[in-house]
């Protein structure tokens, strides 16, 4: 939603005590967030509510087996099938859910394709609603302040920050998501990429031109 | 934008549009978190989801509601733990 998870607004830190005042009910946890979280997690497993092991669970998903990886396989198979690629702009949950990306934070997707003459990108101005299923978990600069708040009013120079230069008579449209949408861009195909199978087209696409903030060379 | 009629503030979460904030810092593929307890914060709060008492529009809800001063000053993992736990708006800073 708001700070890079490195990087507070404020000076305060999250290895730095806060300072605000612990007299309503939550005192009971710890402010500083490392034993605040220890806190709620053994207070909910003691209660028999969650299973230590379904959070490895969860973490584990999320730091390894749900990512970019996913986006690209489902770039890639747009780059090569035509059909497919009809099918995920006209009404991309059906054709996602039979290669198996559907599910939390990920349930009603548009896909949106990057010519020429458009250039799309994705924000969340609210918080940090993304494509999970496709993309895992968003990156900090997605979730920052300084994305959220520009790239609706100055996407050209947000993109110069990833060094991205659009030419002057491609328009840029940014999609904003909500909790239920959720957007998928398609980028160009990179030119002399005609020979590749799937599997190398695959491992050109970065996450970041699924976001719409890196473009292929 | 959520209100309607008059209601024509914005609150500390709509942020889109706003100046005055720095350079988009772009990060690697790699390093997905950037502390140890963020993967156990959201894995907690996943967890809870799963219980059924707890889902994306309490969570929205939630971190949408916490006091401005809370808001700007905590990182993205506190503001989940902040309104995984509760905390009530605006009671975060007496005399603040």
């Amino acid at each position: 939603m708001q700070a890079l998870d490195n990087a507070p607004v404020c000076a305060q830190g999250s290895d730095m005590p806060h300072d605000h005042d612990h007299d309503h009910p939550h005192a009971l946890l710890p402010s500083e967030p490392a034993l605040r979280v220890k806190a709620l997690e053994t207070l909910l497993v003691g209660k028999g509510l969650v299973d230590p092991a379904a959070l490895d669970e969860i973490i584990d998903t999320y730091e390894n087996r749900i990512g970019p990886k996913n986006g690209a396989h489902v770039v890639a198979r747009a780059w090569s099938d035509p059909a497919f690629r009809a099918a995920l702009l006209e009404d991309a949950d059906p054709v996602l859910a039979e290669m198996g990306y559907f599910g939390r934070q990920g349930e009603h997707m548009v896909v949106v394709e990057n010519t020429d003459a458009v250039h799309n990108m994705v924000v969340c101005t609210l918080c940090s609603c993304y494509p999970w299923p496709l993309l895992g978990i968003p990156p900090g600069w997605y979730k920052s302040d300084a994305y959220r708040a520009r790239v609706v009013r100055e996407p050209r120079k947000v993109l110069a920050e990833f060094g991205v230069r659009l030419p002057d008579e491609t328009a840029v449209r940014v999609w904003d998501s909500t909790a239920e949408v959720r957007y998928l861009v398609l980028p160009m195909r990179p030119a002399g990429t005609d020979a590749m199978d799937a599997e190398a087209l695959q491992a050109l696409v970065t996450r970041d031109s699924m976001i719409g903030c890196g473009v292929l060379a | 934008m959520g209100g309607s009629g008059a209601h024509a503030m914005s609150r500390v979460h709509d942020v889109g549009g706003r100046f005055g904030d720095g350079p988009v810092v772009p990060e690697a593929e790699e390093g997905k978190f950037h502390a140890d307890w963020h993967p156990r914060a959201l894995a907690v709060t996943l967890a809870c989801g799963t219980l059924g008492l707890w889902n994306l529009d309490l969570s929205r809800h939630r971190r949408e509601g916490l006091a401005p001063s809370d808001y700007v000053r905590f990182t993205y993992y506190e503001k989940w733990l902040a309104a995984l736990a509760g905390r009530p708006a605006g009671n975060a800073r007496k005399g603040a």
